[in-house]
């Protein structure tokens, strides 16, 4: 057994980076972002700059001013940042189904039941995303030499999506010729750390018309992936016949592997495993991947940019398993221990070590267009900000999805004195439509900005789903 | 707040002459620089001021003000109706026998494959070692011998018995004299047995020195000796053995002599040996169908059969006429209980021959009541007899090691008539713990039985749930009719007791409370009582049904199990 005081330590070393660290890097087309970006509907592939823009576009790393350096730190003000929910219950079916009566368990009659069923009509989604930024720092040389990032940074996602069939079949058990299909059941989770070196330049040579200049970015990353978990394919069916039997297909094939710091121990295999947990884990898995994005500004208000993030596999090798599952069910004796045991053999799928396994990373197509406007260019007071986004996930990825995610955000600075403040919607992705706002401030070498991605929590609180708020900072020399 | 402000401003103070603000100039350092440094740091420090103030009210608007959490989630708990296929499955004829051991498939007599209950061999030695004794004695007094120089006398003395051997071994065999001399000579005297050999094969000889006026009385004893008859013995004379008498003395005299032989205990013998009877002997012997005992006298048998093989069992010869005379073949029960074997005549013996060494005769309902005897399904079966060897007095070969053997098997087709019997099991309910708790959050469950019966069998089956301690818990009960047994009815069967068609029973309901799953979730074991009694049995005389190994009872059973998740929330 790990040493208790050990285990205290490094967990508290853990949180103490994760409720005091950046989160901005981002990962996949809904992974956690910046307070900045998160604030403008999660708006950030045109309008993000230098540390900001590693993982989004490398080639924005050019958008500061020559010779500047930026890099994040734990220090001044303990950041927090906090994403979490369903897309299924809001707040007030939260409280009516698991706030209890009287602190006693609510008794679900079958309105409620009916009720809590039609939540989960599309399904059910859990996630949880979050990154711990280790060291991030970028510097704009100018034109002629371009521009460098560094940044490590750690990404836990996990994502969960269950199928009204479960929900079904345990609030109402297996009607008789009820079909029970688990075909959307997908589970993804990782825990990885990514080191990337960006640069990035001014593409002088390119001359459009109308276009002042174009840039363009790429970003190598060392990722070291310390625990996956994740379904491949889950195509499970059943049905209960008119004599309560029940048949269908199974089929089912899902990995995982841990790093040995773990000490994770598989039912099948009988070897003793013992956690040994730190800061710096032994990887389970390793890979290479890379960013690439150009971006344009077209007169003094126009910047686009294109990306592609992510491209690249890591390659698990530790405590990698294997769980698969097929062929047909066919259960007609429960009270048979060797069928029960072959059911839940066939629906569960068996075990086994496997040498290694390969899995993407969360390639995402990034689009994005942002206008930038003054009051001396129009009547609007102060500076202003609008951005468009458009982003694509080619996968499922922890932190991505392939439902595509439209996004357009603003930035108002009405005032010098005045917070900047931004505001957006985002529609798609895993969670569909939000609304977000953010306020934000630089005081001398400090950005700090405050977000939440889910701003209509304020107006109809108890019928959100989920909630969300970020403190981000950066330091600009 | 304030030391981190504090430390803050500290820490630009160090950096700020290389800080390039946003909405700034690059700072540069001129004599009025202490100035414009306090007013930049100032600035930067109200602006951070307003965002914390804004920051806060967020978060406090954003937790505390608007969103209603639980302080306690509790997880709800709703009724549910689970459909739980428990059973589907076909029992055969193999799955309701008890035993396999002695059950056998063989056609039957309709093209269909039918159930023979075969006993093992039971085997019965009696050896004849009594057959090889020769008790008589044999005497031969009163003689009066010469005794000269040269006199010698020839003397023929019988076996006992009235044996006639040509050649035997003795275990043993006694030779007993008594001589007087009357006269004042001594007298040498050396008695020869020229057919004998001593145990190591040389000639057997006695001598003896008579003293005038003196007797010696003396036993020689053939002590694995063998015997050989010479060639030149008179065949008149087989019944007897031979020995010479030469009596040596200085002048002619007589003496006198009596002599005597007897027992002899042989070992082996060709000749011929007078017929023997051996008195009763017999042992009993395991009934290998015993395990169906719980169906003794309810049962009857159509057509059972036992074979009563004999032998006679020897290494030196074909065989020996032997007469079993009064045997009597009896089942006995453990209790004590006992029925004998019956021949066509209401006799409880019989007799039998082995010609050649061999008899066989077979026990049929046609000759016996082996029907009877079978349907009584004793726990032992005991077979007594006497032996009469070599009635006929023919010459023989016969050794000790030979015996007479009796080879017993019963058997009987799956043909017959159960009336009312009742059986009774006790089975172990293998409920794991998680399943207990499962059972125990029941609400009430109702279970559904269905049953097609194909073998000729009603049963009443009567279910009760015990506990650890073997304490009733509670028995199920047929909702369909109140019973607290459950009947099967069995198929329906010809005249000549063939299954018609399978009868397809009506539903049987098992409703269980929540008390009773309690219950069950303690559940230790199931003591079962059946009733069962073949088709129409009940009839005098019953109909005899035919039990065929195809025969199949299908049952499917399941049940909808209300309960009650998160019942302890």
């Amino acid at each position: 057994m790990m040493d208790k005081k050990k285990v205290f330590c490094t967990a508290l070393i853990f949180l103490g980076c994760i409720l005091n660290s950046v989160v901005f890097a981002q990962f996949g087309s809904e992974g956690a972002v910046d307070a900045n970006s998160m604030g403008m509907g999660k708006s950030y592939n045109a309008s993000s700059t230098g540390v900001y823009s590693i993982g989004i576009n490398p080639a924005n790393l050019i958008n500061t001013q020559d010779k500047t350096t930026e890099f994040q730190t734990i220090l001044p003000i303990p950041y927090l940042a906090f994403r979490s929910g369903t897309n299924f219950m809001t707040f007030n079916d939260l409280n009516y189904f698991f706030g209890g009566v009287n602190g006693k368990a609510r008794h679900l009659d079958d309105e409620d039941k009916k009720r809590f069923n039609d939540l989960f009509e599309d399904g059910g989604v859990l996630f949880a995303n979050a990154s711990v930024n280790l060291l991030s720092v970028s510097y704009n040389y100018g034109e002629d030499i371009g521009a460098f990032a560094f940044s490590a940074h750690d990404l836990i996602s996990a994502y969960m999506k269950f199928p009204q069939a479960i929900t079904e079949l345990a609030l109402f058990g297996n009607q008789p010729g009820k079909k029970f299909d688990l075909g959307e059941t997908d589970t993804q989770s990782w825990w990885i750390r990514s080191y990337s070196l960006s640069y990035a330049r001014e593409i002088s040579e390119i001359r459009i018309p109308g276009f002042n200049k174009f840039g363009a970015g790429v970003s190598f990353k060392l990722i070291h992936g310390f625990s996956y978990t994740g379904t491949e394919r889950v195509l499970t069916s059943f049905i209960t016949g008119e004599k309560y039997q029940i048949s269908g297909s199974a089929d089912l094939l899902a990995h995982s592997s841990f790093s040995d710091a773990f000490g994770v121990k598989y039912g099948f295999d009988s070897t003793e495993k013992k956690s040994d947990m730190s800061l710096f884990p032994s990887p389970a898995g390793s890979g290479i991947g890379f960013d690439i994005g150009v971006n344009a500004q077209y007169g003094d208000n126009w910047l686009f940019s294109l990306a592609v993030t992510d491209i690249g596999k890591i390659n698990w090798k530790k405590n990698v398993a294997e769980f698969s599952a097929s062929g047909e069910i066919e259960f007609e004796e429960l009270l048979d221990r060797e069928l029960r045991d072959s059911l839940y053999k066939n629906i569960t799928g068996e075990g086994k070590s496997i040498i290694n396994h390969s899995t993407s990373m969360p390639t995402t197509l990034r689009l994005g267009a942002a206008y930038y406007t003054d009051e001396n260019q129009s009547s609007i007071p102060g500076s202003l900000i609008v951005v468009l986004d458009y982003n694509q996930g080619f996968n499922n990825m922890p932190g991505n999805t392939t439902t595509p995610r439209v996004s357009i955000g603003g930035e108002w600075k009405p005032e010098d004195w005045f917070p900047y403040f931004r505001t957006g919607f985002s529609f798609g992705g895993i969670t569909g439509l939000n609304w977000a706002f953010g306020i934000g401030t630089i005081a001398g070498p400090l950005e700090l900005n405050f977000a939440t991605s889910d701003f209509h929590v304020l107006f109809a609180p108890n019928e959100s789903k989920q909630v969300s708020f970020a403190l981000s900072s950066r330091w600009r020399f | 707040m304030r030391t981190i402000l504090k430390i803050s401003a500290g820490y630009f103070d160090r950096i700020f002459p290389h800080l390039q603000l946003f909405g700034c100039k690059t700072l540069r350092f001129n004599k009025s620089k202490t100035l414009h440094y306090q007013f930049l740091r100032d600035k930067m420090f109200s602006k951070l001021k307003l965002l914390l103030v804004i920051i806060s009210l967020s978060i406090h608007l954003f937790f505390a003000g608007c969103v209603d959490i639980p302080d306690d989630i509790i997880f709800p708990k709703w009724d549910v109706d689970m459909n739980l296929p428990l059973v589907n499955r076909s029992f055969t004829m193999d799955d309701v026998l008890k035993t396999k051991d002695y059950v056998y498939k063989v056609p039957g007599s309709s093209n269909d494959t039918v159930y023979l209950f075969q006993s093992k061999v039971v085997e019965q030695s009696t050896d004849i070692r009594e057959f090889l004794r020769l008790d008589e004695v044999i005497q031969l007094e009163g003689l009066i011998l010469p005794a000269s120089q040269f006199d010698s006398t020839l003397i023929y003395i019988l076996f006992p018995d009235g044996a006639e051997i040509d050649s035997a071994a003795f275990f043993d065999g006694i030779f007993s004299y008594s001589f007087f001399n009357p006269s004042g000579q001594i007298i040498q005297l050396q008695i020869g047995f020229p057919d004998f050999y001593s145990a190591e094969g040389l000639p057997v000889n006695i001598e003896i020195i008579l003293n005038p006026f003196q007797g010696v009385q003396g036993e020689y004893s053939f002590l694995n000796h063998t015997y050989r008859i010479s060639p030149l013995h008179p065949p008149d004379k087989k019944n007897s053995f031979r020995f010479v008498v030469k009596a040596v003395s200085s002048v002619p005299v007589t003496f006198n002599a009596d002599i005597y032989t007897g027992p002899f205990e042989i070992e082996y013998v060709y000749g011929r040996l007078n017929p023997k009877t051996l008195s009763e002997r017999g042992k009993s012997h395991p009934f290998y169908l015993s395990d169906y005992r719980q169906y003794g006298g309810k049962t009857v048998i159509k057509s059972a059969r036992m074979n009563l093989k004999a032998e006679y069992i020897s290494a030196i010869s074909y065989g020996l006429d032997v007469i079993l005379k009064n045997v009597k073949i009896i089942g006995v029960r453990n209790e004590g209980d006992t029925f004998p074997l019956l021949d066509s005549t209401g006799s409880p013996t019989f007799n039998m021959r082995l010609i050649n060494g061999t008899a066989h005769q077979i026990f049929t309902k046609n000759n016996s009541n082996i029907n009877e005897l079978i349907s009584f399904l004793p726990d032992t079966l005991l077979i007594l007899s006497e032996y009469v060897l070599n009635p006929d007095n023919k010459s023989l070969a016969i050794s000790y090691l030979d015996s007479v053997k009796y080879l017993t098997d019963i058997s009987a087709l799956s043909y017959l008539a159960i009336r009312e019997s009742v059986v009774g099991d006790t089975s172990f309910l293998n409920i794991e713990m998680s399943d207990r708790e499962d059972i125990s959050s029941g609400q009430e469950a109702e279970v559904i039985i269905e049953s097609e019966n194909a073998i000729p069998l009603d049963c009443w089956a009567r279910i009760t749930i015990v506990d650890e301690n073997y304490q009733p818990l509670f028995t199920l009960r047929d909702e369909s009719n109140g019973a607290d047994s459950l009947l099967f009815i069995a198929a329906d069967v010809d005249a000549n007791g063939e299954v018609i068609k399978p009868t397809i029973n009506p539903v049987r309901l098992l409703n269980l409370t929540g008390n009773e799953l309690e219950l069950l979730s303690r559940a230790h074991y199931v003591i079962s009582s059946f009733t069962i009694r073949t088709t129409r049995a009940q009839l005098e005389p019953p109909i005899i049904v035919t039990m065929s190994t195809a025969s199949t009872f299908k049952m499917r059973v399941y049940c909808t199990l209300k309960f009650r998740v998160n019942n302890d929330g």
